[in-house]
């Protein structure tokens, strides 16, 4: 048996914030919402208090000195949370700005501790509490009083079993020695990061006594409907074991078929169920046709996929040829779901976080990425930065949901070094098809070669490819050349192949 | 339910003025009442949006209503200690009660129109109805009353 106090978690009502604070906010804790001004200090703890308060939870706004109430009001009522039937009614708002005027921070005290013995409230805010700690600046014995102001104010709130929010402007520097810092219960600090000329909104969970919150920053978006908050993925160390069977023995992982019969072949078998697989070639080489085949086949197989498009728009997939409109077919079905992000102050959570959304919503089996370069771009600028690491994050999470990926990277031909994606990404993935142009015969041909799956035998091979109105047509191994990645390759002595390296046509089903 | 800005509030703040006043009360009276329904409607809305908002939004008021009714400019110097709506009881005082009754109704409703302006309709009608809940019933209350 155990006698250990059993901590209640509140649901925020904060899409995403509770998986960020470990499961929500303890009841009667005592926290701090701090941030530079704009930071969205006042949206998030009036989201926070129009979710939770109720009749039998009531709530009070202390407004201090600050943002003017009638502007607070004017405008967060835009938000959806803000339900104006539960002001004077579950939620009252309180001005003390005459107390602040009048006597400072006891007079402030004083109306805060008989507001609340009146109310009984359950939930509490004190906005902004940043001018209340100004007046113990300019007091004498400042510091003192201000941490005995807190602390009486911690005891009392508590003690009267409420859940308090002080809302404080405050910069990252003036941490310490502040007494506010070390009476609180949980310090949620907002900021906002200015890179160039993207603004990207983060939160960090900087305390959080006894709760096992999501370390690091996560990003949020400010929308109509108040805030979003998208947690930081955190992955482990990649493993993709094989499933075991019962006997003990590794199975062999599940296939997925490309739709291309001969570059299943190639792969050994298929794209292993699960791994992320990337499609890396110059531009109208044919990554997003065979990507678009991925899926299709997907769709045939009653597994549906997703199409997250950062560079092309939709109906650039659906409205050419045959291919195209099986795709728009598709998409009208619901077999495949379209997800275009355009703006270019994504975050890779955020990214995530709508993926992973609609994976869950249709049970998607398969996804493509097209591409990683327009991904990129559309990432703030900060993103960019550590995009290697982002991309890991997200493509061990993605897969960890059993989805296999397709990515395609647009590279530059080079016929003196031989890369598969830009800024070293390739080694993140599973797989990689590469597609390349070379000059046969004084005509330009596509050539398709399986550079790597992991833990999986696979052919060396290149093979030369067609697009036609059906798709891709891959040809047979062009093995009578030597120097085809120089891309002017020349015929060996020994044979004489054909000019396409065809030797049937091969779109197998 | 009346809306703001329109003829039922007006009528509806009437009610409360003449409720407060008393039947036949003199411009005297009227004026004591009128600072009364608006002392308790300012303490309402002091709380959601401070004294200093309440003075703010008042001044502007009376500025709005002086159109339509000019001598309400006519008040002497206003004593600032006494807030902005005192010099209204003194220039009622000086006018026939049904005038007295209209201007001030009129002076309060542009007030409960300005606050909807900034505020919006639903959230100024809560606290109209938290300061005057007899003139301004909920429909909960407004039903139980016609049972």
């Amino acid at each position: 048996m155990t006698d250990k106090v059993a901590i209640r978690l509140l649901p925020t009502g904060v899409p995403g914030l509770d998986a960020v604070l470990g499961g929500g906010v303890p009841e009667f804790s005592f926290n701090l919402i701090a941030g530079a001004p704009g930071s969205g200090k006042t949206t998030l703890a009036q989201h926070i208090m129009f979710t939770l308060a109720e009749p039998a939870r009531p709530a009070l706004y202390f407004t201090v000195l600050g943002e003017p109430p009638v502007k607070m009001l004017r405008y967060q009522q835009q938000f959806t949370f803000f339900d104006a039937a539960k002001v004077n009614n579950s939620i009252r708002f309180i001005n003390v700005a005459q107390e602040v005027l009048a006597g400072g921070l006891g007079q402030i005290l004083k109306r805060i501790v008989q507001e609340v013995e009146a109310a009984s409230p359950r939930i509490v805010i004190v906005d902004s509490f940043r001018t209340a700690v100004r007046m113990a600046e300019r007091e004498p014995a400042g510091p003192l009083e201000m941490q005995h102001f807190v602390q009486e104010l911690g005891i009392h709130l508590t003690g009267w079993e409420a859940t308090t929010f002080l809302v404080g402007e405050y910069l990252s520097a003036e941490t310490a020695e502040n007494p506010i810092f070390t009476v609180a219960d949980g310090l949620l600090w907002l900021s906002q990061s200015v890179d160039r000329n993207s603004v990207v909104r983060k939160m960090q969970v900087v305390k959080s006594r006894g709760q096992a919150s999501i370390p690091g920053l996560h990003t949020f978006r400010i929308t109509g409907d108040g805030i979003q908050v998208f947690p930081r993925v955190i992955v482990g160390p990649e493993e993709k074991p094989e499933p075991a069977s019962p006997g003990g023995r590794r199975r062999p992982r599940q296939r997925v078929s490309t739709g291309i019969k001969p570059l299943d072949e190639m792969l050994g078998g298929g794209i292993p169920a699960g791994y992320s697989a990337l499609v890396a070639g110059p531009s109208g080489s044919g990554k997003t046709i065979l990507a678009t085949e991925f899926l299709a086949e997907g769709a045939r197989r009653g597994e549906p996929g997703i199409l997250a498009i950062f560079e092309k728009r939709p109906h650039e997939y659906s409205q050419i040829g045959a291919r195209g409109r099986t795709v728009g077919r598709l998409v009208a079905d619901d077999q495949i779901t379209i997800i275009q992000s355009r703006p270019l102050d994504l975050s890779i959570d955020e990214t995530l976080h709508e993926l992973t959304t609609a994976i869950l919503r249709i049970n998607a089996r398969r996804l493509v990425i097209d591409s990683l370069s327009g991904f990129e771009l559309a990432l703030a600028p900060t993103f960019r930065e550590d995009f290697r690491e982002s991309l890991y994050r997200m493509v061990a999470a993605l897969t960890g949901l059993g989805v296999t990926v397709m990515m395609t990277a647009e590279l530059e031909d080079s016929y003196v070094d031989l890369r598969f994606s830009p800024h070293g990404t390739a080694f993140l993935t599973d797989a990689i098809i590469m597609q390349r142009y070379i000059e046969l015969q004084g005509e330009l041909k596509r050539i398709m070669a399986v550079v790597k799956v992991r833990g999986s035998a696979h052919r060396k091979e290149l093979r030369a490819f067609e697009i036609t109105e059906d798709g891709i047509v891959v040809g047979e191994p062009l093995g009578g050349y030597v120097g085809l990645l120089t891309g002017q390759p020349e015929v060996t002595k020994q044979t004489k192949p054909r000019a396409d390296g065809r030797s049937r046509r091969r779109r197998g089903r | 339910m009346p809306m703001l800005g329109s003829a039922d509030l007006r009528q509806a703040i009437q009610r409360a003025l003449t409720q407060e006043a008393g039947t036949d009360a003199d411009a005297k009276a009227l004026a004591a009442a009128a600072l009364r329904v608006y002392d308790t409607l300012a303490g309402q809305l002091a709380l959601l949006i401070g004294e200093g908002g309440v003075r703010a939004l008042t001044a502007r008021s009376l500025h709005l209503v002086q159109r339509d009714f000019p001598w309400l400019a006519d008040a002497q110097e206003p004593d600032p200690s006494e807030g902005p709506f005192a010099q209204v009881g003194f220039c009622l005082e000086r006018q026939e009660p049904a005038v007295a009754t209209e201007a001030a109704a009129a002076a309060l409703a542009t007030l409960g129109g300005l606050l909807a302006t900034l505020v919006g309709e639903t959230l100024t009608m809560r606290v109209l109805r938290a300061a005057w809940p007899s003139a301004l019933p909920d429909e909960a209350q407004q039903e139980a009353r016609n049972r």
